[in-house]
């Protein structure tokens, strides 16, 4: 439902939200916007309550103050997002086509349509061959792409993404913030992405927000404008300090 | 098939060797028949009797069978309402769990007296034993479903009901099928039990009635014959919980 108030090109407008746990603040005012097409990570140490602001924000969770406006046509608030986490949560008893189509078959799509579908994005993104296997026939890392295949079938307009290479090994991980990033160029979502690591925080977004511990809070936001490694590197240095300062 | 059979290579070793030793011990012990008859005896009664124990064999599948597949109906409908209404698992589940303290062999009287000596007293017992095992472990089953699984679901915009259709209820199957497992063998313990209080056939009777006689061998052929009754249903159990897994591997999850 397009929101008033939000500028035109923004998705979403999240405006002081706060969050307390049996009398302990998880995370508090957080403010911050969301343009379209744009891809924002959110960076801290564990325990700053960045999965507890996730699913804040997609709506599986209700219970905190604060505002989010969304500026899309869905009607339900879960209509907007598909979010995705550390783990790739595929159902074990399905194939890799049958668990692709798990979200399309939530929205009461029959397999005729949702098939095909599933098929084009899977060879769109390099994972064809695989849809007969089950999940665990699968390395950790084509798991995880199967599990963002099933997000992007849902073709929600805001990914919300928990560490999603947060269990894999570098090289693998490598791979995926690869591929991620060439998806990403296609499919023109706007994206939060969650995560711990720097680097990948540096190599995969638009805008860096830099959250304290204890309660989790806004400590700094930083424009990705990086063009070599020099200027990758007092990126780094830049949001390290910031991290170190605020204690995490 | 030829690395199950490997599989059992010890079991069945095993089990040789001590009928073996049954029957030397026997012979050299000269130990009367009506006492402890020797295996090779009683393969003989086996066969000498095959007509008598077939008949008798019936009986006790025919009330093993219809009680496992009452006690199936009304266990998996307990739980579901159980399942989705928490008041009643509330008032009714502490309630289920004591009446299993009572032994069923304490009730199984009463049974005669209320439904008669015939076969519907026996139904009535194999399902009370084998209801238990099922309806515990359907239940875990129903709960054990990954948390963050359903959460999963529910982001996707899942209703209750999908919910329990696509993720909860295949993962209850392997714990269904354990439960079943169990019934199975405690089934024909119930028939046996059922027959035991008050029959005119089946193999409990049969036993109960050769003892008495000094039929020791006809007792332990209808004792083998019954455990191979149970051995037969925890196959089948088994057989599909093998298949299943085969097709749809509910293990392995990441």
């Amino acid at each position: 439902m397009p929101a008033k108030g939000i500028p035109l090109n923004t998705t979403l407008e999240i405006s002081n939200i706060s969050k307390s746990f049996s009398n302990r603040k998880v995370f508090k005012n957080i403010s911050f916007n969301l343009k379209e097409k744009e891809i924002i990570s959110i960076l801290g140490p564990s325990g700053c309550g960045k999965t507890t602001l996730l699913n804040s924000i997609s709506g599986i969770d209700d219970d905190f103050v604060g505002k989010i406006k969304t500026n899309t046509k869905s009607k339900r608030k879960i209509d907007n997002f598909s979010y995705s986490q550390q783990k790739d949560l595929l159902i074990p008893w399905r194939n890799v086509l049958d668990n692709a189509v798990f979200g399309l078959e939530i929205t009461g799509i029959n397999k005729d349509e949702s098939y095909p579908k599933a098929l084009s994005l899977m060879k769109k993104f390099k994972l064809s061959g695989i849809e007969k296997k089950f999940p665990h026939q699968l390395s950790g890392g084509m798991r995880q792409r199967v599990s963002l295949i099933r997000s992007f079938l849902l073709e929600r307009p805001i990914l919300l993404l928990d560490e999603p290479f947060g269990s894999l090994d570098s090289i693998t991980r490598e791979d995926l913030q690869d591929w991620l990033i060439d998806i990403l160029k296609i499919l023109k979502l706007s994206v939060i992405f969650v995560t711990h690591d720097i680097n990948e925080a540096i190599k995969i977004s638009d805008r860096i927000i830099i959250l304290g511990a204890n309660p989790g809070r806004i400590i700094k936001e930083i424009k990705v404008k990086a063009n070599n490694d020099k200027e990758k590197l007092s990126l780094y240095k830049e949001i390290k300090n910031s991290l170190e300062v605020s204690g995490g | 098939m030829v690395r199950n059979l490997f599989k059992f290579m010890p079991s069945i070793a095993l089990t040789t060797s001590l009928f073996i030793l049954w029957e030397v011990l026997v012979r050299v012990l000269d130990v009367a028949d009506w006492f402890l008859p020797p295996p090779s005896s009683i393969v003989r009664e086996l066969f000498l009797s095959i007509d008598i124990i077939s008949r008798h064999l019936l009986t006790t599948s025919i009330e093993v069978l219809l009680g496992l597949v009452l006690s199936v109906i009304v266990a998996i409908n307990f739980s579901l309402i159980i399942f989705f209404f928490k008041s009643v698992e509330k008032s009714v589940y502490p309630l289920l769990i004591a009446t299993q303290t009572i032994p069923v062999i304490t009730i199984s009287p009463l049974l005669l007296v209320w439904f008669g000596p015939n076969i519907f007293s026996k139904i009535i017992i194999v399902a009370i034993i084998s209801f238990f095992p099922i309806i515990v472990n359907f239940l875990d089953g129903l709960k054990a479903a990954d948390s963050e699984m359903i959460m999963m679901a529910k982001q996707f915009g899942a209703s209750k009901i999908q919910i329990f259709y696509k993720i909860q209820l295949p993962y209850s199957f392997p714990y269904l099928i354990s439960g079943l497992k169990i019934a199975s063998v405690s089934s024909v313990i119930g028939a046996v039990v059922g027959e035991w209080v008050g029959a005119s056939g089946g193999l409990g009777w049969l036993i109960k009635t050769s003892s008495p006689q000094f039929m020791t061998e006809r007792v332990f052929a209808s004792i083998f014959v019954l455990s191979l009754l149970a051995i037969s249903l925890f196959s089948i159990f088994y057989l599909i919980e093998r298949l299943v897994f085969k097709k749809y591997p509910i293990k392995g999850s990441g």
